[in-house]
């Protein structure tokens, strides 16, 4: 405990000096102009940063990202409030009341509450994820490659599940990025697959281009074959938050933290789902029903702190078992490998204090985001309106040099503009991008768990299932796919609808 | 079999095609799987393979692509008439095309082959933003202020992006 506690005071020191906070506030800023920006999303900002970061020290470099990740996601609630746009997919559920709040004339008092939720929401998950990330840690030192079979192989599922709306495809964009992981040398014979002797694939598809091109270089050619419209922004009254709003909602902010942060921990969920549950919690415990989707502070409120609460909730099996918890954190995660920090159960063995150091990062990226959301709102405002003819275009020029960025290979550029037109033209079929970036993440953790799993128990199959873990893990996979068989479906809710009756009556 | 909520989604021929090419392409990464190479000569287990995985994750895509199919069929995949997928709706096509045929002509004509970088960028940079306001600035009758500001622009945005990632960042340029 004080061990701890020792390790968070040092990490803090670390930062209280001049270049960490010229970094956080920063880095912070360029967070929240992205997110202001609907289209470019917290897994594109942390990619095309972790480019131009490469050479810095690594504290520096994740502080940065850090700071990024969570002003983006802090960022998008701008454009939900004033253009019923949300900035990222994670402040969709923001628009609701946001939007309504807007027309209201209360456009700046629904971006306080929105700053509000968001402070909260993080503070509450950097407490959680000081407090789990050694615990999970230690338990994850039990695990073998069964259990990461199953963790990993869950992440994909659950991300295919829940992005987009349509699980199938979902799925299908999941198989696509663990396959496309796997395209190279092979992790434990070094075999080149389905290379067909081209050298430059030998090193396998880079991850940072081929996010860069999925979530960008895609993203510039949705928008650009889109009608370009002018954006309109609403009046803006006082941006204060209010301490009131905090006293009044105390449940629903403390419930909205704890569904923020469980749903972050979920592997491949994400912070979208995260703000969706916290306001659907909110709506069903809320004495004021009525006032949701029309303008309701409680609801703002339940969203935002929820999608905040999250980050720090998907850095925690990140940082513990090397399986994130959403698309940009499994972006923060590549990045901390580059810079030679190696997550995973042994983190806390190799480098204990780096987990410390990542809970000051995400303190100093909130109070980031606590200064930027007081102080800087109107000027801010002017980002929204800049033509997205002028913005996408130069995102490109960014897409492209950040790939190059990373090992000076002409090869990444033309990976990212293969993996960018390819993620186009799905998502012109409703494919969902997300799990194929989980896919990506997670491919090498589940082949090489699968073959060294089935090493050693010399195929068979029975460890797989057995194992405490496993079991737990392979049947909530089973239930989630079958849930999506109607048939299945009806009857499972049926029957839960009979024993709640059944236990009504009875109470 | 697998639903889906109504909203902005292709229509049934289009998933039709898609299923069919999951087949396709799962079959072939099955199949390539299967003929790998499995090491057998340097005793490696069948387990450690390196096709097993790839082989399972083909075999995984050939059953989503059959679901996926077999679900557009029932919708009226086959029936008539369908809406033209939203990638070759004729406005989607035309500025989506220019977008990529520009964009493609910038990463792999330009960069990397002697131009230096600033410049690839300020030409890619001119000719996107002037071609995506052309409609509109002709509408208005200011094409000539149009092109003006999209030079500004172009010019300004490669400067100091090559600045920023050569001289700040100490990043190389491509």
């Amino acid at each position: 405990m004080f061990d701890g506690l020792t390790a968070l005071g040092k990490s803090f020191g670390g930062f209280l000096s001049f270049w960490p906070i010229v970094y956080t506030l920063g880095a912070t800023l360029v967070g929240v102009l992205v997110g202001c920006m609907p289209g470019l999303s917290a897994t594109l900002c942390i990619a095309l940063l972790t480019t131009l970061t490469v050479k810095m020290a690594p504290n520096d470099a994740i502080l940065i990202l850090i700071c990024a990740y969570v002003g983006t996601i802090y960022g998008g609630s701008r454009t939900a409030i004033l253009l019923n746009i949300p900035g990222t997919a994670a402040n969709a559920a923001a628009c609701l009341d946001g939007y309504a709040l807007a027309r209201k004339g209360q456009a700046g008092r629904a971006m306080g509450i929105a700053t509000t939720g968001s402070v909260v929401g993080s503070l509450f998950g950097v407490v959680c994820l000081a407090l789990l990330t050694p615990t999970l840690g230690e338990v994850a030192l039990s695990f073998g490659a069964f259990e990461f079979f199953w963790l990993a192989l869950f992440g994909v599922l659950m991300s295919g599940s829940i992005a987009g709306s349509d699980p199938l495809k979902g799925w299908m964009m999941g198989l696509l990025g663990l396959f496309a992981t796997l395209i190279g040398q092979d992790g434990i014979h070094a075999y080149d697959r389905f290379t067909f002797d081209w050298h430059d694939l030998s090193g396998g598809v880079t991850l940072i281009p081929a996010l860069v091109g999925a979530f960008g270089f895609c993203e510039v050619l949705i928008v650009l074959s889109e009608k370009m419209q002018k954006a309109m922004v609403n009046a803006v009254d006082s941006v204060l938050p209010r301490i009131a709003d905090v006293f009044k909602y105390w449940r629903t902010i403390l419930r909205s933290g704890v569904i923020g942060v469980y749903i972050g921990i979920l592997p491949g969920v994400g912070e979208d789902m995260a703000a969706w549950s916290s306001y659907a919690a909110a709506r069903r415990a809320s004495k004021e029903k009525d006032e949701f989707g029309k303008g309701s502070v409680e609801g703002l409120m339940a969203a935002e702190t929820g999608d905040n609460a999250s980050i720090p909730g998907g850095i925690i099996p990140a940082l513990a078992l090397a399986i994130p918890g959403s698309a940009p954190s499994a972006v923060l995660m590549a990045a901390m490998m580059i810079h030679g920090v190696q997550p995973g159960p042994m983190l806390m063995v190799n480098h204990p204090q780096f987990v410390y150091d990542v809970v000051a990062m995400t303190t100093l990226a909130t109070l980031g985001m606590l200064f930027f959301g007081l102080f800087l709102v109107r000027p801010l405002l002017a980002v929204i309106l800049i033509p997205r003819s002028y913005v996408m275009p130069v995102i490109f020029v960014l897409c492209t040099v950040g790939s190059f960025a990373i090992a000076a290979r002409l090869f990444d550029v033309w990976l990212m503009c293969a993996i960018g037109v390819i993620m186009f033209v799905l998502r012109k079929q409703n494919y969902p991008v997300p799990p194929f970036v989980l896919g990506l993440v997670l491919g090498d953790i589940l082949d090489k768990s699968l073959r060294r799993g089935l090493q050693i128990s010399n195929g068979d199959l029975t460890p797989f299932f057995a194992r405490p873990v496993c079991a737990l893990l392979f049947a909530i996979t089973l239930f989630t796919i079958l849930m999506y068989i109607p048939a299945v479906n009806r009857r499972v809710r049926a029957g839960w609808a009979a024993f709640m009756e059944l236990f009504r009556r009875r109470a | 079999m697998f639903e889906i909520e109504e909203g902005a989604r292709p229509s049934a021929r289009a998933d039709l095609w898609g299923g069919l090419f999951w087949i396709l392409f799962g079959g072939a990464i099955a199949v390539g799987s299967w003929n790998m190479d499995r090491l057998e000569r340097l005793g490696v287990s069948f387990y450690t393979a390196p096709g097993l995985v790839p082989g399972i994750l083909g075999v995984l895509m050939v059953l989503c692509g059959a679901v996926l199919a077999i679900r557009a069929l029932r919708e009226g995949a086959l029936g008539s008439p369908q809406r033209p997928p939203l990638l070759l709706q004729p406005d989607t096509l035309r500025r989506g095309g220019i977008a990529l045929v520009l964009a493609l002509g910038f990463a792999i004509g330009l960069v990397g082959h002697g131009l230096p970088f600033p410049v690839a960028a300020a030409v890619y940079l001119f000719a996107q933003i002037a071609v995506v306001q052309y409609p509109e600035r002709k509408a208005k009758g200011e094409v000539g202020r149009g092109l003006a500001v999209a030079a500004l622009v172009a010019v300004g945005a490669a400067a100091v992006i090559s600045t920023l990632f050569q001289f700040v960042f100490l990043v190389r340029l491509p």
